[in-house]
């Protein structure tokens, strides 16, 4: 029995002992970017698909002018190296990669944590592609070993190492100490060197020992003590290597919390180790509410396109609609699908506006109007307009209400009143009511359609003559049908748009653009009693049609799903196919064909979250979605 | 933009608009002068065209702006007009038809080839173009003797030609003598016999740019 306590206790203890690389993550992330290296090697067989994630991977952030020092190039380590050679660098390429993005004080960069099988390797390919070695500070503490350097950092510690790449900041970089060495000592000891030089001079020139003046003021150069600028400079160096050594000590901090798990570690977020599977394939966390306060990606950024306020307090406030929004979304490779997953989480406050945008069924009549015999794509959407509109009325009211406050730009306190004086002037009923929030956009097929263009034609003599000729070209027969929410507003309305010239009235409820240069297509608007429909088929438009003969599948996902998208991909391309030419080789249109149906619907809003997911169908069910997505880019580019 | 992706981008744009139509003439006035005629039409496909002129990049190509199709034809006419033996130098490009014109008249067949260069080189500065002879006329002989692009269409990926099914070029060359005979077996002599046609497939080009090659003896 005690045997049995022991094996279990133990069994407990390695449990709760048992860490993966989201423990090294701090809760102040804004993003965090999972990969699965094992399960994305295998499957996507010989195609690498490292080179898609440059962007993401690459070992220099954005800022540097280039990777060369002044006395050549250092690399600490490649990015994407590691992540190709996972057996060469030592890595445990079954756990999870993670990347996270982070801003602490005015430093920021992109933090890599890999977990290791054998640290020593890892530790041996370090430097393994640098010819400045000095510009690397190698330290050790009793959290590990650390390679330092202004660009890029790596720490190991155990199993665990990490790798910051730091975005670039004038103010924070080594290579730009700037220090006086004619400092005030130098100015002191160079005075009275000077008046030293200066009596011996004016001593030798009072006892008639001086002939050839030019020469002699020369001489006298030659007197001064060089030892003053010597030890100036001394004192420089002292003073440089200084400030460097505090720059890499704040640095060697950094690293030595990014390399240890983290007391105040992305789990303490409720969100996140609610979303959070670490199963997937390619995972990504989204720290929304950080992301529009904090960094690089303030508010103030997106407003003026700087980081003029960036000294400004972040703003603490935890009472906001958008504190605590978070979005997550996991990717999966299957054999023969491909799934994604989207989840977003919202607080308590926000979530009460999310469950009532949502509280709405598509309206059944929509479905009349949709030829489904034909359909080779839909988009449902079905939200409760009044709700949406009040949730991001109130939302940009706080956000703006929020914003920092600047004395050089006191219009900025304007912006929210303005806003509330626009606001009170609308017509609610009529924004909100006349389009209540039900649409569905379709694509029922393709039609035939007669374009007009320039070629040319030779008589016996070849003389050419410019000629206009037609051709043939298929165009997608679209549909937008909306639900009328008050039939009198939307009756107003139409009449008004009808009395523009650019409109012909082709029948009371139906008006028409006619197809122009930028446009090579006639648009029908028709407004019935239960729907406003905008779109290119003529036979929709000027015809009575009540189709109701959309398969049972996609009636289900229409109507109890406030999201739902389809598109049929296989009948898609076997339209297309004959449109677009395909030449003998195939091109994309030959991988395009691997693809069954792309569906996306989305799950009801419950404990405080709202997603979505998609799956990307492939024909063949034996091969993995990876590789053949990945073989699609290959003949994209 | 930088001129060493000019060319490669224009190529692109026709490349995924598939369907495009060129045009070369020359037209002897006397033994040795003449006037040089190449048209580009895209009109064909122009609806694409102007659904991908929205967009920055296609496919992972990049998709030229307007302004920089016709600030490049502008210079490539500034090389022309600086050209010896070259004047009356016309282009033009319908933004609404997407068919872009350049004419010019030319002293002497070496005059026309060095134009030829030097357009070229305006199209790239990362490919080095050697300086051909495209044309040869000889007292009664004239000869089309290579295809100054000759090293980008054989640079260019053999795949993924098919997508040029519908595209097609015509030379068209014009003397003040009647014309005897023509090596090419896809040339044709006019009724007058004083003109001679050649149209290719740009596919059966891009497989064989020597089919470009032409010998035409004149009476």
């Amino acid at each position: 029995m005690k045997l049995i306590y022991t094996l279990l206790f133990l069994t407990i203890s390695l449990i709760s002992n048992a860490q993966n690389a989201y423990d090294y993550v701090p809760a102040s992330a804004q993003i965090v970017f999972s990969m699965n290296l094992e399960q994305l090697n295998k499957k996507s067989g010989d195609i690498n698909y490292l080179k898609y994630l440059k962007p993401l991977l690459k070992s220099q952030t954005y800022g540097y002018y280039n990777s060369f020092d002044n006395d050549g190039y250092c690399e600490i380590i490649n990015i994407n190296d590691v992540m190709k050679s996972t057996s060469t660098y030592g890595l445990n390429a079954s756990e999870n990669v993670i990347m996270y993005r982070i801003t602490i004080n005015k430093t920021s960069g992109n933090v890599f944590v890999f977990t290791l099988k054998d640290p020593e390797k890892f530790e041996s390919q370090l430097m393994a592609n640098c010819e400045n070695k000095k510009s690397i500070q190698k330290r050790s503490s009793v959290n590990g070993v650390f390679y330092l350097s202004d660009k890029s950092s790596v720490a190991i510690n155990g199993n665990i190492a990490v790798v910051f790449n730091k975005d670039y900041n004038y103010y924070e970089s080594a290579s730009n100490v700037d220090t006086d060495p004619f400092d005030s000592t130098y100015k002191v000891d160079k005075r009275r060197d000077n008046y030293r030089v200066d009596s011996l001079y004016f001593e030798k020139l009072n006892i008639g020992k001086i002939n050839n003046y030019t020469q002699s003021t020369e001489d006298a150069l030659d007197l001064s003590d060089t030892n003053i600028v010597f030890q100036a400079k001394q004192r420089n160096e002292l003073k440089v290597q200084a400030l460097l050594d505090s720059k890499y000590q704040d640095l060697m901090y950094m690293m030595e919390s990014f390399v240890q798990v983290q007391a105040n570690g992305i789990y303490k977020n409720r969100n996140f180790s609610k979303i959070i599977s670490q199963h997937d394939d390619v995972s990504v966390f989204i720290n929304t509410s950080g992301l529009l306060y904090d960094s690089k990606f303030s508010i103030n950024n997106l407003l003026w396109g700087s980081n003029f306020y960036q000294d400004q307090p972040n703003n603490t406030n935890q009472n906001l609609l958008s504190s605590g929004i978070n979005a997550f979304y996991s990717l999966n490779f299957l054999n023969g699908a491909a799934s994604i997953q989207f989840k977003s989480t919202y607080n308590d406050k926000a979530f009460t506006y999310i469950k009532s945008i949502f509280d709405v069924k598509q309206n059944k009549k929509l479905l009349k109007y949709i030829d489904g015999k034909n359909l080779l794509g839909y988009m449902s959407i079905a939200v409760n307009n009044k709700e949406l509109g009040r949730f991001y009325g109130d939302m940009y009211a706080e956000i703006l209400n929020n914003l920092p406050k600047s004395t050089y730009d006191n219009y900025l306190e304007n912006i929210a009143p303005a806003m509330q004086l626009v606001y009170a002037f609308i017509d609610k009923e009529m924004l909100y009511n006349t389009i209540d929030g039900r649409a569905i956009v379709a694509c029922t097929g393709f039609e035939n359609m007669k374009v007009k263009f320039k070629t040319y034609t030779y008589d016996d003599d070849f003389n050419r003559k410019e000629v206009s000729e037609e051709r043939l070209e298929q165009q997608a027969k679209m549909l937008a049908v909306m639900s009328i929410g008050n039939y009198d507003n939307a009756k107003k309305l139409f009449d008004i748009i009808s009395k523009f010239n650019v409109f012909i009235q082709l029948k009371d409820n139906v008006i028409a653009l006619k197809a122009m240069h930028d446009m090579p297509f006639n648009l029908y608007m028709v407004l019935n009693e239960d729907a406003l429909i905008i779109t290119n088929d003529a036979n929709i438009a000027l015809n009575e049609n009540n189709y109701n003969n959309i398969n049972e599948a996609d009636k289900k996902n229409i109507m109890t799903h406030n999201m739902a998208f389809n598109i049929k991909i296989q009948e898609a391309m076997n339209t297309m196919k004959e449109f677009y030419p395909n030449g003998e080789d195939g091109g994309m249109f030959k991988f395009m064909e691997s693809y069954g149906l792309l569906e996306m619907v989305d799950t009801k809003p419950v404990d405080n979250m709202y997603g979505a997911s998609a799956v990307l169908h492939l024909k063949d069910g034996s091969e993995n979605a990876l590789y053949i997505i990945l073989k699609t880019m290959r003949a994209m580019h | 933009m930088r001129k060493s992706t000019f060319i490669l981008l224009s190529l692109a744009l026709c490349s995924l608009s598939s369907c495009f139509e060129a045009v070369e003439e020359i037209t002897y006035m006397t033994n040795q002068s003449g006037k040089y005629t190449l048209i580009l039409n895209c009109s064909q496909s122009r609806d694409k065209i102007r659904a991908l002129m929205n967009l920055d990049t296609f496919m992972g190509r990049k998709i030229p702006k307007l302004y920089e199709i016709d600030s490049h034809l502008s210079v490539a006419a500034y090389r022309l007009k600086s050209t010896p033996g070259i004047h009356n130098v016309y282009y033009s490009f319908d933004e609404q038809q997407y068919i872009a014109v350049v004419r010019f008249d030319f002293d002497s067949t070496t005059a026309l080839n060095k134009a030829i260069h030097n357009v070229l080189e305006t199209s790239s500065d990362k490919i080095k173009f050697p300086y051909i002879q495209v044309f040869s006329k000889k007292n009664l002989e004239f000869q089309r003797i290579n295809t100054p692009g000759d090293s980008l269409i054989q640079a260019s990926p053999k795949t993924g030609i098919g997508v040029f099914n519908n595209a097609k070029v015509t030379c068209i060359y014009r003397f003040k003598q009647d014309v005897v005979s023509s090596s090419n077996s896809l040339s044709k002599i006019s009724q007058n016999k004083k003109a001679v046609m050649v149209q290719y497939k740009v596919t059966d080009l891009i497989k064989n740019p020597n089919l470009f090659k032409t010998s035409i003896i004149l009476k």
